[in-house]
């Protein structure tokens, strides 16, 4: 028993590692509900092509909220430059839709929808 | 996003994982361990600190990293364990650097091994003067092996055909000033004996006494906090150096 302790603790331990640093992939899935990132980022930039800008703003602050959770989640599997990054575009995506510049928000929508892509990965 | 938690949460990682990794990797005793071996003992911890650090790249690729190195070391070992010659080849062999008491430049210049170093070496085994050394090689660990020439080797009871007798272990009867009652015990000794030991060596008090060992032959060595020395021996030659 305790043989096998020696040997299956650490394989155990080494799993648990394993899983905390790939996670990302599967954790910035929508898990809990308000959660799905990409969700509202979809329909802000639906919102954004018709120029609905006060519903956009509504969907950013969702967004924001649903990244907030999401965050925490991958904060150990996941780039920490990339994860500042995609706070930092939030931000700047708030700026644009209060200035209504259609074409800017877009841009930096697309930059949140790569650099989802490769979060985690 | 907390830094503090996610640095946090690395460390516990790359501290168990190297704990893991080096306990796999077996029992290697440091003074045993190689040029090279060090090397990898540092590229393994340097890396296992960047996966703790660096939070600008993920935890993942420093792992893999780690865990690579790790395997690499092991693969390492066990080819040398299996064959004897690509152990030679990989760990190197021991070299002959003192010869029937000459030293062996050519040997010594291959290895970039210094006069300086072989002299710090030798005094390190207790030889100070070179004319005692037979021979001196130089391990793969870089360690020093002296054979010393027959006049200059210590004479054993067989030599002299006398009866071994044992030694035994010696055992620390005052240490920075406090006595261990429980070894006092042990060697039969009470603190009335001990009084009289430390004042027959010119001690008033216990608290005087840096250490004292005993051992069951009944050999006692005591020293004290201060050192009566005349004149001290200064072995440093920087300020001649031009």
């Amino acid at each position: 028993m305790k043989g096998l302790g020696y040997v299956f603790i650490p394989i155990i331990v080494i799993g648990i590692f394993i899983f905390s640093m790939t996670s990302g992939l599967i954790l910035k899935k929508p898990l809990l509900g308000h959660d799905d990132v990409l969700y509202h980022v979809h329909a802000l930039k639906e919102d954004v092509r018709n120029e609905q800008w006060k519903k956009a703003e509504n969907q950013l602050k969702q967004a924001k909220n649903a990244w907030k959770k999401v965050s925490k989640r991958i904060q150990v599997s996941s780039e920490r430059e990339e994860m500042r990054l995609i706070s930092r575009i939030f931000v700047r995506v708030h700026g644009f839709i209060e200035t209504k510049e259609k074409g800017s928000v877009l841009a930096e929508i697309e930059e949140i929808e790569f650099l989802w892509h490769e979060l985690g990965r | 996003m907390n830094d503090t938690l996610v640095v946090f949460v690395r460390s516990v990682i790359a501290f168990f994982s190297l704990l893991i990794f080096t306990r796999a990797l077996g029992k290697q005793q440091v003074s045993h361990l190689t040029f090279f071996d060090y090397i990898l003992g540092i590229t393994i911890g340097s890396i296992a600190a960047t996966l703790t650090t660096d939070l600008t790249s993920r935890a993942w690729p420093h792992w893999v990293g780690l865990l690579s190195w790790t395997l690499f070391v092991f693969i390492l070992q066990w080819v040398t364990i299996k064959s004897h010659k690509l152990s030679k080849y990989i760990d190197g062999e021991p070299a002959i650097v003192i010869m029937n008491g000459q030293i062996m430049e050519d040997t010594m210049k291959k290895l970039r091994y210094r006069a300086e170093d072989l002299t710090n070496q030798l005094r390190d085994k207790g030889v100070f003067d070179m004319n005692e050394v037979a021979f001196a090689i130089l391990e793969t660990n870089g360690k020093l092996s002296v054979l010393k020439k027959s006049a200059y080797q210590p004479v054993t009871p067989k030599d002299l055909n006398l009866p071994p007798s044992s030694k035994g272990v010696a055992v620390e009867l005052i240490y920075d000033g406090r006595v261990i009652k429980s070894n006092l015990q042990q060697v039969n000794k009470d603190m009335q004996w001990l009084e009289n030991q430390i004042r027959l060596y010119g001690f008033q008090s216990t608290k005087e006494v840096f250490l004292a060992t005993y051992q069951l032959n009944g050999s006692f060595y005591i020293d004290g906090y201060r050192d009566n020395l005349s004149q001290a021996t200064d072995i440093s030659d920087y300020n001649d150096l031009e």
